[in-house]
């Protein structure tokens, strides 16, 4: 250690004066940054909601709309145990004429609707049966005297609960014939119905089984025809779904009137819908119409202007 | 270094705990460097007020700059003394751009020192400040304990640029002490 590091060593060291001390002390408590808030602040709302966000969505999808079992109504599984097994199955259309006699396709609203509408009508036949047996039991307990069994039998027996099951199946296939293009599948399952119906407009499948040709209902007639201006026209003659008989029926036609020009379009509401060409006037339409008269042996229903929707 | 100084907080822990609002732990910063730091400025300027208002100014750019402060390749206390450094040449600049700096203003008046304590330091001063400042700077900062490296970073010189300074301030303070 040289001389100069000792001297220097020996000069003493001085403290700091406490009036700078101070100085700067306070100018560092005054401009101390603020306390950094932890993480934990900043994310506790956005977890907080997250989780109030959550804990909602859970009771809203587990108070959801409820299946549609209809226990409540049906009889418990035990007790149709005795009655003839049914397999989910479809149950095929096979009587279409008294399908459209029974119910129209425009009454029927939807398939759940239809479910609704079975089991309330169940149920009021199950309470009907219910009510009856009863009161058979109560005359015949009265009867025979015997009060014990009077009051503690409102179980129906096996073949009531067998009989509310077919007729169950007699509603279902009932209801399910009031849709002309309608499929509907009806399953039973361990006392419970469950219904899905499936709806398949499918205008090919059921050509072959609907041969009807039902007229357009639009109120016309010569005197209508000749009411309208003379402008360009055409006839709307028929419509069924089934084309083939269109078809027919246009061929029919055809060989009656040369002016007859046969055309054919779906329609969503009435299946196929059988056209005839159209006329520059009123008069060529009302002489068309005529033949028409004769060659179908019926009415032409409809004569719309070719400028309107026909659809 | 004892048991417990080897546990004590860094000077950057301490400077990131007042960055983050814990005014204690700038005390703890402020008493570990304040007296050191007080010294070296003194015995650069051998002037106590000129010292103190020095001093004040680098603790100040120290608090304003906590929160941009990023570690670097030297040690806070090296940063420290950058700063110190940095304000001492310009107040020396402004010295020298006054009338006049008579060395006789340099007061020595501290009362608690003995007789010859107080002509040891005014002599040390004395010679000190006949040094260039760049001799005296890097003089001052070997005797306040840093190591060459060290005082390369502070005053921005090579390695043989401070040894020469060094060899030719303590050729000058020999020949000026021993004179005396």
């Amino acid at each position: 250690m040289s001389d100069l590091t000792e001297l220097y060593r020996r000069t003493p060291r001085l403290e700091s004066p406490e009036a700078l001390d101070n100085a700067v002390l306070a100018h560092a408590r005054l401009h101390a940054p603020e306390p950094a808030r932890s993480r934990w602040h900043i994310w506790a709302p956005a977890l907080s909601m997250a989780c109030v966000g959550i804990l909602g969505l859970s009771v809203v999808l587990r108070n959801g709309a409820p299946p549609l079992t209809g226990t409540d109504s049906m009889a418990p599984a035990a007790e149709v145990a005795d009655s003839p097994s049914i397999t989910p199955s479809v149950v095929s259309l096979e009587d279409t004429e008294s399908r459209e006699e029974s119910v129209t396709a425009d009454t029927v609203s939807s398939p759940l609707v239809v479910a609704d509408e079975k089991v309330a009508l169940i149920q009021e036949n199950a309470a009907t049966r219910r009510a009856t047996t009863e009161k058979a039991v109560a005359e015949t307990a009265s009867a025979e005297g015997a009060t014990a069994q009077k009051a503690t039998a409102p179980v129906p027996s096996d073949d009531t609960l067998a009989g509310v099951v077919q007729q169950k199946r007699k509603l279902s296939t009932t209801v399910d014939a009031a849709r002309p293009q309608a499929r509907t599948t009806l399953s039973f399952q361990a006392g419970e119905s469950r219904v899905a119906s499936d709806q398949m407009m499918s205008a090919d499948s059921d050509m072959a089984s609907n041969t009807s040709i039902q007229l357009s209902p639009e109120p016309t007639g010569h005197d209508w025809l000749l009411s309208q201006s003379d402008e360009h026209f055409t006839l709307k003659v028929a419509m069924s779904s089934n084309r083939s008989a269109l078809e027919k029926l246009a061929n029919e036609l055809s060989a009656a009137s040369v002016l007859f020009d046969p055309v054919f379009l779906h329609s969503e509401v009435h299946g196929w819908v059988l056209l005839s060409g159209s006329f520059n006037t009123r008069d060529t339409a009302v002489e068309l119409r005529n033949q028409l008269d004769v060659a179908a042996g019926a009415e032409v229903v409809s004569i719309k202007n070719i400028k309107s929707e026909l659809f | 270094m004892g048991t417990f100084e080897k546990f004590a907080r860094s000077d950057v822990s301490l400077l990131r705990g007042y960055a983050k609002g814990d005014v204690t732990a700038f005390e703890k910063l402020y008493a570990r460097h304040k007296d050191a730091l007080y010294n070296y400025l003194f015995r650069s300027l051998g002037h106590y007020a000129a010292a103190e208002e020095i001093a004040q100014e680098v603790w100040m750019v120290v608090i304003d700059q906590t929160k941009t402060y990023q570690k670097r390749d030297a040690t806070f206390k090296t940063w420290l003394y950058t700063v110190g450094r940095n304000k001492l040449i310009d107040h020396q600049r402004k010295r020298a751009n006054q009338a006049h700096a008579d060395i006789d203003d340099v007061s020595i008046a501290d009362t608690s020192m003995s007789s010859d304590d107080r002509i040891l330091t005014q002599q040390l001063i004395a010679a000190l400040d006949q040094l260039p400042a760049e001799q005296r700077d890097t003089f001052v900062l070997q005797q306040e304990g840093f190591s060459q490296r060290e005082i390369c970073k502070i005053t921005g010189v090579g390695t043989e640029t401070v040894k020469s300074r060094l060899r030719y301030a303590r050729a000058t303070l020999k020949q000026r002490l021993g004179e005396s």
